[in-house]
Formats: C-alpha cells, sequence, structure tokens
C-alpha cells in the first residue's frame, strides 16, 4: 500500500530535482527495512522456534501473543505512514496552486494519519485484551481498510474530479479540425466541449467503447428501414440517390475509410450516433410533414452552398472519414457552428427553390459531412456548419 | 516481563464469527477500492502506471492473509487459557496449524 503511494510520488518527480529522488529512495529503503524488521520481530520472537505452535504446556507469552511483532509493526507503521505525509508537503507548498487546492492536496495526503491513529489504537487495545486473537484479526483490518483508501483516495478523487492522466483523446489536427473556421480560439470553444462532456454517451464513446457489434447491427438496419420508406413515399428519386451513395459508393470507393465504416464490428461509434440524428431528422422532414419542420428545412437548404450541385453521393465516404474521427471532431464542429451562429450571418445565396422536396431533402444530409473531407472555402464551411447547428439550437 | 500477560480465556468460533464476517468484510471493500481504482485507471488512461500494478499486486497478500485469519479465527491459536479444558487431539492439532499460520499472516500483512 504504501508502496503504491511511493510510487505515485515518483511519477509525480519526472522534472524534479535530486534531492527529491534521493529522499525516494531513502523512504523506499525505509519501507523494505521495516517490513524486514516486522518479519524478524514476527519469527524471531519466541527461541526454540517451534514453541509458536506449541500448544498444551504453554509456551510462554512471548511464544503466545507475539507482541514484539505488534509493536514493531505499529511502530514501523506509524514512522513510514508519517514519512509519507510529511514528505509531499514541502513540494506542494513550492508548487504553484492556490491556497484552497494546497489544504485540499494536503488533506488528502492526511489521510494516512487515520491510519496512524487507528494503529496507535489498536496496539494498547489489543494488550488490554490479553492479545487475544479476535481483537488482532478485527483492529487489523480495520487498519487495512484505512490504508487501502488511503493510498486509493488521490487516484479515485482525480477520477471523479475528471482529472488526472487520461489517455490520448482524438487527434485535432484532422482535416475536419483543419478546414474549420479556427478564429473562435479554443478558450471560446472549451465550455461547449465540456457540456457535453458530461454526457453518458459521450464518457463510453471516450473510453473507447461502441455499442457492441450486435447491437449496432440491430440498430442500423432498422435505421434504414426508418428512412427509406421517406424518399419512397415522396419521392423515388432521392431514395435512388440515397441508395446509390450508401450501398455502390463505398465499395467503389479505393479509401480505406470507407471500407472500414462499412465493418460493424469497428467501434466507430460516432456513426451510430449521426446515424439515428439523421434519421429524426428525416423523420421530422418527409413523414410528419411538420409545417414547422418543413421550414426548417427549407431554410437549411436555402442557406447550404451545396445544394445546387445535388451531389450527395461523393460526399457519403466523406461523412465517414469526417465523423469517424469521433466525438472531438463532431463537438468541435457543433461548437463551431454555435461561434458561428454569433457571428452575422453572411448573405445566403438563394439558389433553390424550396418548394421542391427533392433538393430539399439531399442537401441537408450532405452539409455535414462535406466540411470534413473536402477542404472547401472557409464561407462554405461556415454556412455548412451552421446548419446543423441550428436544427441542434431549436432542439 | 510485565508486556506479555496471561493469555485471555479460551472461546469458542463461535465468539469469532462477527469478527471473521467484519474481516471478510473489510477484505472485500479493499477489493472493490483497489479494483476502482485499478480499473478506473484503465478506463481512463487505457494504460496502467507502476503504482496501479503495485495496488493490484497487493490484492494477493490481502487474500493470501484473509484466508489465514479465516483459519485461524475458526481453529484458535495457542493464545488461550487451556488449563482444566480439555480439548481433543485434533483441536490441539487444529490449534497448532493455526498458531502457525498466525505468524504468515502477520508478515503477510506486512506486506500488505
Amino acid at each position: 500500500m504504501k508502496n503504491t503511494i511511493l510510487e505515485f510520488f515518483r511519477r509525480l518527480n519526472v522534472t524534479w530535482e535530486r534531492s527529491y529522488e534521493i529522499t525516494l529512495q531513502f523512504i523506499r529503503g525505509t519501507l523494505l527495512a521495516t517490513f524486514i524488521a516486522v518479519v524478524i520481530s514476527d519469527l524471531a520472537e519466541c527461541q526454540p522456534f517451534s514453541h509458536y505452535w506449541q500448544v498444551l504446556p504453554d509456551p510462554g507469552g512471548k511464544c503466545r501473543q507475539g507482541y514484539a511483532q505488534l509493536l514493531t509493526l505499529a511502530t514501523c507503521n506509524v514512522l513510514t505512514d508519517l514519512l509519507l505525509v510529511i514528505f509531499p508537503i514541502p513540494i506542494i507548498l513550492r508548487s504553484g496552486l492556490t491556497v484552497k487546492r494546497k489544504t485540499e492536496l494536503i488533506l488528502l495526503f492526511s489521510l494516512s494519519l487515520i491510519v496512524v491513529a487507528t494503529t496507535l489504537y489498536r496496539v494498547p487495545q489489543i494488550i488490554k485484551d490479553h492479545g487475544s486473537q479476535r481483537s488482532r484479526s478485527l483492529y487489523a483490518s480495520v487498519e487495512l481498510l484505512f490504508a487501502t483508501t488511503a493510498a486509493n483516495a488521490l487516484v479515485l478523487g482525480s477520477f471523479v474530479r475528471d482529472r488526472g492522466v487520461k489517455k490520448m483523446k482524438f487527434k485535432y489536427d484532422s482535416i475536419a479540425g483543419g478546414s474549420m473556421d479556427r478564429s473562435s480560439g479554443s478558450e471560446s470553444r472549451r465550455p461547449t466541449l465540456n457540456k457535453h462532456w458530461g454526457s453518458l454517451e459521450d464518457l463510453a464513446r471516450d473510453t473507447g467503447f461502441g455499442i457492441g457489434p450486435a447491437l449496432r447491427e440491430v440498430e442500423s438496419p432498422s435505421n434504414r428501414r426508418f428512412f427509406m420508406p421517406t424518399p419512397v413515399s415522396t419521392m423515388p428519386e432521392g431514395m435512388n440517390s440515397w441508395r446509390f451513395s450508401g450501398q455502390t459508393q463505398p465499395s467503389a470507393a479505393q479509401s480505406h475509410d470507407s471500407l472500414v465504416a462499412r465493418d460493424p464490428t469497428q467501434p466507430s461509434r460516432s456513426d451510430s450516433i449521426i446515424t439515428p440524428r439523421r434519421v429524426t431528422f428525416f423523420d421530422v422532414g418527409g413523414l410528419l410533414a411538420d409545417p414547422n419542420a418543413v421550414r426548417r428545412d427549407s431554410h437549411i437548404s436555402n442557406s447550404d452552398p451545396l445544394s445546387p450541385n445535388s451531389v450527395p453521393s461523393p460526399a457519403v465516404p466523406a461523412s465517414a472519414t469526417g465523423f469517424r474521427r469521433g466525438s472531438a471532431a463532431l463537438i468541435q464542429d457543433i461548437s463551431g457552428l454555435f461561434n458561428n451562429s454569433l457571428t452575422p450571418k453572411p448573405s445566403i445565396p438563394k439558389l433553390k427553390d424550396a418548394s421542391d422536396p427533392s433538393q430539399r431533402r439531399r442537401p441537408s444530409r450532405a452539409p455535414s459531412y462535406a466540411p470534413s473531407t473536402y477542404p472547401t472555402p472557409a464561407e462554405d464551411s461556415e454556412l455548412e456548419l451552421r446548419d446543423p447547428g441550428g436544427l441542434l439550437s431549436e432542439d | 516481563m510485565s508486556l506479555y500477560s496471561d493469555p485471555p480465556r479460551l472461546e469458542s468460533f463461535r465468539d469469532d464469527k462477527p469478527t471473521l464476517l467484519v474481516c471478510w468484510w473489510i477484505t472485500i471493500f479493499c477489493t472493490v477500492i483497489i479494483l476502482l481504482r485499478v480499473g478506473g485507471r484503465f478506463v481512463r488512461s487505457e494504460r496502467l502506471f507502476v503504482e496501479d500494478r503495485v495496488a493490484a499486486l497487493a490484492l494477493i497478500p490481502l487474500y493470501l492473509r484473509m484466508g489465514c485469519v479465516h483459519v485461524i479465527l475458526i481453529y484458535g491459536t495457542n493464545n488461550a487459557q487451556l488449563d482444566g479444558v480439555h480439548l481433543s487431539e485434533e483441536d490441539l492439532h487444529r490449534k497448532a496449524i493455526a498458531s502457525g499460520l498466525v505468524l504468515f499472516s502477520r508478515i503477510l500483512y506486512a506486506a500488505t
């Protein structure tokens, strides 16, 4: 247990001075020495060794009660615990943290003092109890519990506060990130990121877990079934184009990413995240024919510069590459959208007639992908990015 | 020597039962704490530091000790008042074993 704390200190000291290292070595040596001392006191107290388990002729208190070991252990425990408490204090005091944080840290390290207190309490208790094995085991266990808690409180606390060493998240210098307008700066983006981080989905995604392949396979066909009828009911054109993009395009594409995206076992959580959003979007636009939604839809198609092109098929594999890069890219996109929406909107080209549903629908799918792989001009990406953002804010 | 006293009176296992239970509970708590720590670290950073390995290794003496304590508490040790109490040969043997295990468990305790 103490070694655990010690190793934690050792990890802290990467760039620190030499005296730190020496002290560490000293404490480690002390720990080893105390352990050896305890073992010796345990085994050497009773001189004829076999008397340790001699029952009937009372072998005498030395062999029965093992007080030497108890006292040695208690002394050493108190000593080393105090060492471990005192050792980090100067480091904390010298560090450039706030006073509140410093006291917090010192209190955390001082948890070992509870162990010391337990030890100091249990020794007289056990002696008063004539060294009965019952109380001995009990107090030893209690002490163990405290020691474990103290040793792990630091790390567990860091988990709770969401700090400490994390694994490398997703690459920020991705194409999506590069094509994005970064003028907003990471400072203004951070709140959004934090806000999104809290959700369970993000937690799961950041730990590298996706939903199980079985789950995903169940989900995606249902999704497809879900939004395929929409184009069928309203316009077969759109469906054809969608099909083309979904089925034949990835196989034709040479890009490795699109192939990977179709692999159901690949734990790309973002795919499954995006899909439902798309589905609900389609649903709102097409099936329900809610006037509100239609208006929103048309607004989007209006603001979308890609709609005149109406080439969703090449854009679809791009989606795979862009969004599989993970939650970071997605969140960045979204946060960028929020930021952009604050800035005055550039003139939106009224390129398409909003009354045509077929043209309305396809571009709505396209915009979210386009920025990721095709480094469009800044204005373009801004425009495209605003669409999902508007959707989200209205939700 | 004044430090050493008379042995406590002999107690049956029945009296030791709550102690045993508490010991097991504490052991399980410790296990949970350690596993939380190691698991949480692995989930967050996807690699374990030396300290985590040490913490995980501490589980081994923890459980070995608990096994010893279990046997000790069931069998009883030689640290008891045995005068005037008739013990069977098997009981004596058990107490001998448990007394030997006490040594081992103390070492393991120091290692934990």
